[in-house]
C-alpha cells in the first residue's frame, strides 16, 4: 500500500529560473525534487523535461538525461570518497561518453572556476565541507546542464560558507542555468527569485520575488 | 562512447575500487590463486603420471601384439594335445604374408625348461630370465644394444650360442657395461651351456610397472636374450612359446591380432585355441584408469576453485552493500544500469583473473620444479594454461553477476538515502 506524497502539483519552471522549493520535512519537497531531477519515478501525472515526456523515457535515456542535462548538489556533498576531486568532477563526463583529454581539461577548468584549482588531486576527505560542496557544484556543472537541482546545499555548512555557496549558485544562474533549490531555511531561499512553498504534497503558494525576474516565457 | 572506451573507463573505476580495499581484494585473489594452482597441480601431476606409465609401456613396444596358445579355451575333447601350438612353419607363414596381416615385425619367443637359470662366469653367479628371440625382437620392444652387437642372421641360422645380456647381468659378471675391454673373455655358462656374450643392452626403466608387480614389469635389466633357434636346439623341439608381433599401425593392432589368431587356428585345423593381447588394449585400459584418477583429482581441486569463487561472491555482495551510496551518486550523475553492472562485474573478473594468473604462475613454477626433481617433462601445455585462464574468467563472471546485477538495479533515490 503506497501513500501518495505529492498530490496535484502543477508547476511550470522556465529556463533560467532560480526557484526555491520550501517546506517542512515530510512535506514532499524532496520527492518533488527527485521527480524533477529525473531520479525518482512517479505513479500518476505527467512531467515534461525540455519537451520530453519523462515517463516515456527508458532507463538508459533517463540516465543519459541525468548525465547531460541535470546536475545535482546534495546536502551531504555526495562525492565518491575513493577518488580525487578531479575524478569526481569527471564522473558525469565519463558517463556522458566524453574523451579523456576533453574530460581532464573541462574538469580542471571547472575546479579552477570554483577556486579549487590547487585541490584537484585531493581526496574528498582532505577537503573542508565548503570545498567539498564546491567540488560537487563543479561536478554538477561540468556537463553544462540545463538544470541544477540543489538539495539543502548549505545544510551541512556554517552560515558564512553556506552564503558563499549560494553566491556561487546565483552566479551559475546568471549564465542561464535553471536552478532548483530545495531548502527549509528562509535565508537560503531568499537567494532565489521564485519561491514555491509546499506542504503535505500540495503547493501552498508560488510567487516571484523580483518582478524583473518573472518566469521567462513559461516555456520549459 | 565506443564499447572499448566504455570498457576501459569501467576497468579504471573497478581498479580504483579494488585498490581501495586491498586486504579484502588480496584475500579474494588468494582464494582463486589456490584454486587455479590446485587444478594446475593436479592436471600436471596426472599428466606426469601418464608420461611415466606411457614411457614404461613403450618399453614393451606400443604396437606390440602377443599371441599364444590358450589352454583354457581348448576343446575338452582335445585336452591331450601337447605343445604350444605355434611352430617355425607358423612363423614363416606369418612372415610370408606380413603385409596382408598388417604386421611390420614378428619375433618368436622361445623359453627354456628353466626360466631363470643360474649364470656363471668364473666365480661369479647371477640369475636371469633367459628367452630365445629373433633379431627383430630388439626393435619391437625398443631395446638398444649399448655395447657390442645384436644377433645377425648367421647367429640364427647356425644356432650359435651367443647372448645379449642386460646391464645388471653385465655389471655382476663383468663388472663393466663396456664389452670392448673384455673382448677376449666374454664366455659365460647359462645353466649348463657355454655362451659367448656379444652385446649388452642399454638400461631400461620399468620402475613404476615393476613396483605394481605386474609380470611384464619384471626387471628389464636382468634379461638375457639368445637366438630362438639356439633355444630350440637346447630344448630339443621346434615349438615357440608365443609370438611377439609389431603391428604396422597402432590403430589396427587389434584387427591384426585377430587375423593372426584366425590364421593360427586354421593352420592347425582348429586343434588349438589362441589368445592375444595388444598394447593398444592395455593403453586403452590405462587411459581409462588414469583418466578416472585425473577426473577425481580435478574435481577435488575444482572444489577449492569453487570456494574461491564463493569468496568473490561474498566480497562483491559486501561491496554492493557498503557502496550503495556510491552507486546512488554514480547513478545521479548519469551512470546507466549497464555502467554500474559492468563496473562491478569487472571488479569480480579482475579479482579472479589476477588470482588465476598468480595461480598459473605458481602452477607453472611448481611444474618446472617437479620436472627438475623427477626428470619428467611436466611442462603445462598451452591448453592447460588457456583453460585455467578461461575458467578463472568464468568464475569471476559467475561470482560477480548477481552482486553486479543487484548494484545495477538499485534505485538511485533509495541508494542515495543509505548511509
Amino acid at each position: 500500500m503506497s501513500v501518495p506524497v505529492l498530490k496535484g502539483i502543477d508547476l511550470v519552471i522556465g529556463q533560467g529560473e532560480f526557484v526555491a522549493i520550501m517546506g517542512q520535512s515530510g512535506s514532499g519537497k524532496s520527492t518533488l525534487m527527485n521527480v524533477i531531477g529525473c531520479l525518482d519515478d512517479f505513479d500518476e501525472g505527467e512531467y515534461r523535461f525540455a519537451g520530453a515526456d519523462v515517463r516515456r523515457l527508458s532507463l538508459r535515456q533517463l540516465s543519459d538525461l541525468r548525465s547531460r542535462k541535470i546536475g545535482f548538489v546534495f546536502q551531504s556533498f555526495n562525492l565518491v570518497n575513493q577518488i580525487s576531486a578531479l575524478r569526481n568532477v569527471e564522473l558525469p563526463l565519463i558517463y556522458a561518453g566524453r574523451n579523456r583529454q576533453m574530460r581532464k581539461r573541462v574538469a580542471n577548468a571547472m575546479l579552477e572556476m570554483m577556486g579549487l584549482g590547487d585541490r584537484a588531486t585531493h581526496l574528498p576527505s582532505q577537503l573542508s565541507g565548503g570545498q567539498q560542496q564546491r567540488v560537487a557544484i563543479a561536478r554538477a556543472l561540468v556537463n553544462r546542464p540545463a538544470l541544477i537541482v540543489a538539495d539543502e546545499p548549505t545544510g551541512s555548512l556554517d552560515s558564512e560558507t553556506g552564503d558563499s555557496i549560494m553566491h556561487q549558485l546565483a552566479k551559475v544562474n546568471r549564465t542561464g542555468t535553471t536552478i532548483l533549490l530545495v531548502t527549509h531555511e528562509q535565508t537560503v531561499a531568499d537567494h532565489a527569485h521564485r519561491i514555491i512553498r509546499i506542504s503535505d504534497g500540495v503547493v501552498l503558494d508560488d510567487f516571484s520575488r523580483h518582478s524583473e525576474q518573472k518566469p521567462a516565457g513559461r516555456n520549459p | 562512447m565506443s564499447p572499448l572506451k566504455r570498457f576501459t573507463e569501467n576497468l579504471l573505476q573497478a581498479l580504483v575500487s579494488l585498490g581501495d580495499h586491498r586486504l579484502r581484494t588480496s584475500l579474494s585473489i588468494l582464494g582463486i590463486t589456490i584454486g587455479i594452482a590446485a587444478v594446475m597441480a593436479v592436471s600436471t601431476v596426472s599428466k606426469g603420471g601418464n608420461y611415466i606409465v606411457y614411457s614404461e609401456l613403450a618399453t614393451f613396444g606400443l604396437n606390440s601384439i602377443w599371441i599364444y596358445r590358450d589352454y583354457r579355451n581348448d576343446s575338452p575333447h582335445r585336452r591331450s594335445r601337447a605343445g604350444s601350438g605355434i611352430d617355425n612353419r607358423d612363423l614363416a607363414a606369418i612372415q610370408g604374408q606380413a603385409v596382408r596381416l598388417g604386421v611390420s615385425r614378428v619375433s618368436p619367443i622361445v623359453r627354456g625348461a628353466d626360466r631363470r637359470p643360474t649364470i656363471r662366469k668364473g666365480g661369479k653367479f647371477a640369475s636371469a630370465s633367459v628367452i630365445g628371440v629373433d633379431s627383430d625382437y630388439l626393435d619391437i620392444v625398443n631395446d638398444r644394444v649399448a655395447s657390442g652387437r645384436k644377433f645377425n642372421s648367421n647367429d640364427l641360422e647356425t644356432r650359435k650360442q651367443v647372448a645379449v645380456v642386460g646391464p645388471e647381468i653385465a655389471q655382476k659378471l663383468f663388472g663393466t657395461l663396456n664389452l670392448a675391454v673384455r673382448e677376449s673373455d666374454t664366455t659365460v655358462v647359462i645353466g649348463s651351456h657355454r655362451f659367448h656374450v656379444i652385446g649388452i643392452l642399454a638400461p631400461k626403466s620399468r620402475d613404476f610397472l615393476a613396483s605394481i608387480g605386474s609380470e611384464g614389469g619384471q626387471n628389464a635389466n636382468d634379461r638375457i636374450l639368445i637366438p630362438y633357434s639356439t633355444m630350440q636346439k637346447i630344448n630339443g623341439e621346434s615349438s615357440i612359446s608365443h609370438l611377439q608381433v609389431e603391428a604396422a599401425e597402432f590403430e589396427k593392432a587389434n584387427a591384426t591380432a585377430k587375423a593372426l589368431q584366425n590364421l593360427l587356428v586354421s593352420r592347425h585345423s582348429g586343434n588349438f585355441a589362441y589368445s592375444y593381447e595388444t598394447m593398444a588394449t592395455h593403453i586403452a585400459t590405462t587411459d581409462r584408469i588414469l583418466g578416472g584418477v585425473a577426473i577425481v583429482g580435478i574435481v577435488a581441486a575444482s572444489i577449492s576453485l569453487l570456494v574461491g569463487g564463493m569468496g568473490i561472491l561474498n566480497m562483491m555482495s559486501t561491496a554492493v552493500l557498503e557502496r550503495t551510496r556510491e552507486i546512488g551518486i554514480r547513478k545521479a550523475v548519469g551512470a546507466s544500469e549497464s555502467d554500474i553492472q559492468h563496473q562491478f562485474l569487472l571488479e569480480a573478473v579482475l579479482i579472479s583473473v589476477i588470482g588465476g594468473l598468480l595461480g598459473l604462475l605458481i602452477g607453472v613454477l611448481a611444474s618446472y620444479l617437479l620436472a627438475r626433481i623427477t626428470g619428467f617433462p611436466l611442462i603445462p601445455s598451452l591448453v592447460t594454461i588457456s583453460g585455467a585462464l578461461l575458467v578463472s574468467i568464468v568464475v569471476g563472471i559467475l561470482a560477480g553477476f548477481l552482486p553486479a546485477r543487484r548494484a545495477a538495479k538499485l534505485h538511485p533515490v533509495e541508494a542515495l538515502r543509505s548511509v
